[in-house]
């Protein structure tokens, strides 16, 4: 692997358990582990749970890291983000609603609470639609949207072509809007 | 571009044609200014856009972050988990050697001491070991 990866540098550091470096490697990835969690799951203390796991994880993998960029394997932070999406599908699957992509093309409005005037509601109502969103278009919309991944890394990360993430993301948005736009929630 | 290709990528990655894939942007930026019908597509992706961002997400509080920053602190690898457990081990080892060493060392004082009779040495035993009614 060619590519210069500077989390990547800080985990022979982090094996040793230089503090500084510790305390580098959660400053810089902490806040997007809790917004991807918080996204995916719509509950900040399950996303907690997830950011603290995910962190364990590095830990874990600190010392034996170096070997697999050496095989190319993986950029850290796709690395990273696969372990924190796969500790949220564990977390979603275990609930009695979960759907994934082969869910129906539509979100059941009723769930979704009504449109109010008050602008400090609104980011509740687009959680609230978001989390309705069948899980797969979830992702996709989380990791370009909101994570402002470029569409080859959200691909790769989801394991699926760049034309399967563009269709997902296609329903994602066209759900969403018809969930709060058609709902007459309108941007402030 | 055409008008139908535009508008499906208006779909997928929203109305921020930095967002849109590299080799559409330019194209993207030239046609949404020459049309208006275009720009009706953009302007309608981006009231989208701007519901999406009002979904924001509190930071990481203090006690999360130094919480987080402490599971570090414990041996995680196997090899450090054996490394750990040996130095506890030898620690251990060397505490049982201290001990037994200071027993050895009382005992011989003890080996050294003489019998005695005054009140003070037997009410020291006394103190300590029951020797029932009959006795006293």
């Amino acid at each position: 692997m060619t590519e210069h990866d500077p989390d990547a540098e800080l985990l022979p550091r982090i094996a040793r358990g230089d503090q500084s470096a510790i305390r580098e490697m959660v400053a810089r990835k902490l806040s997007r582990l809790l917004a991807l969690g918080t996204r995916m799951l719509n509950d900040r203390g399950e996303a907690e749970d997830v950011a603290q796991e995910t962190f364990l994880r590095v830990w874990k993998h600190a010392a034996t890291w170096q070997s697999h960029v050496q095989s190319g394997s993986a950029k850290f932070d796709t690395w990273l983000y696969r372990v924190a999406l796969n500790l949220c599908y564990d977390k979603l699957r275990s609930r009695p609603n979960y759907s994934n992509e082969d869910a129906p093309e539509f979100i059941d409005q009723t769930l979704i609470p009504e449109a109010r005037l008050d602008q400090s509601q609104q980011g509740d109502l687009v959680a609230a639609a978001l989390a309705m969103l069948p899980a797969r278009q979830r992702e996709a919309l989380v990791l370009q949207y909101y994570q402002e991944l470029s569409n080859i890394e959200a691909a790769q990360l989801m394991e699926i072509s760049v034309e399967a993430l563009e269709s997902l993301l296609s329903r994602a948005r066209r759900n969403m809007r018809t969930a709060l736009l058609e709902k007459g929630v309108t941007a402030s | 571009m055409t008008l139908e290709e535009f508008k499906s990528l208006c779909e997928i990655y929203g109305a921020d044609l930095s967002r849109w894939p590299e080799a559409y942007h330019q194209q993207a930026a030239e046609l949404s200014t020459e049309s208006s019908q275009l720009r009706h597509i953009l302007n309608e992706a981006a009231m989208l856009d701007a519901l999406l961002a009002s979904h924001e997400v509190a930071g990481a509080d203090h006690i999360l972050f130094e919480r987080i920053v402490a599971s570090a602190q414990k041996p995680t690898s196997l090899w450090q988990q054996l490394t750990s457990l040996m130095d506890i081990r030898f620690a251990g080892l060397g505490l049982a050697s201290a001990m037994a060493g200071a027993f050895c060392f009382s005992m011989w004082l003890g080996s050294m001491h003489m019998p005695s009779d005054n009140a003070e040495s037997v009410g020291s035993i006394t103190e300590y070991v029951d020797f029932g009614n009959d006795w006293i």
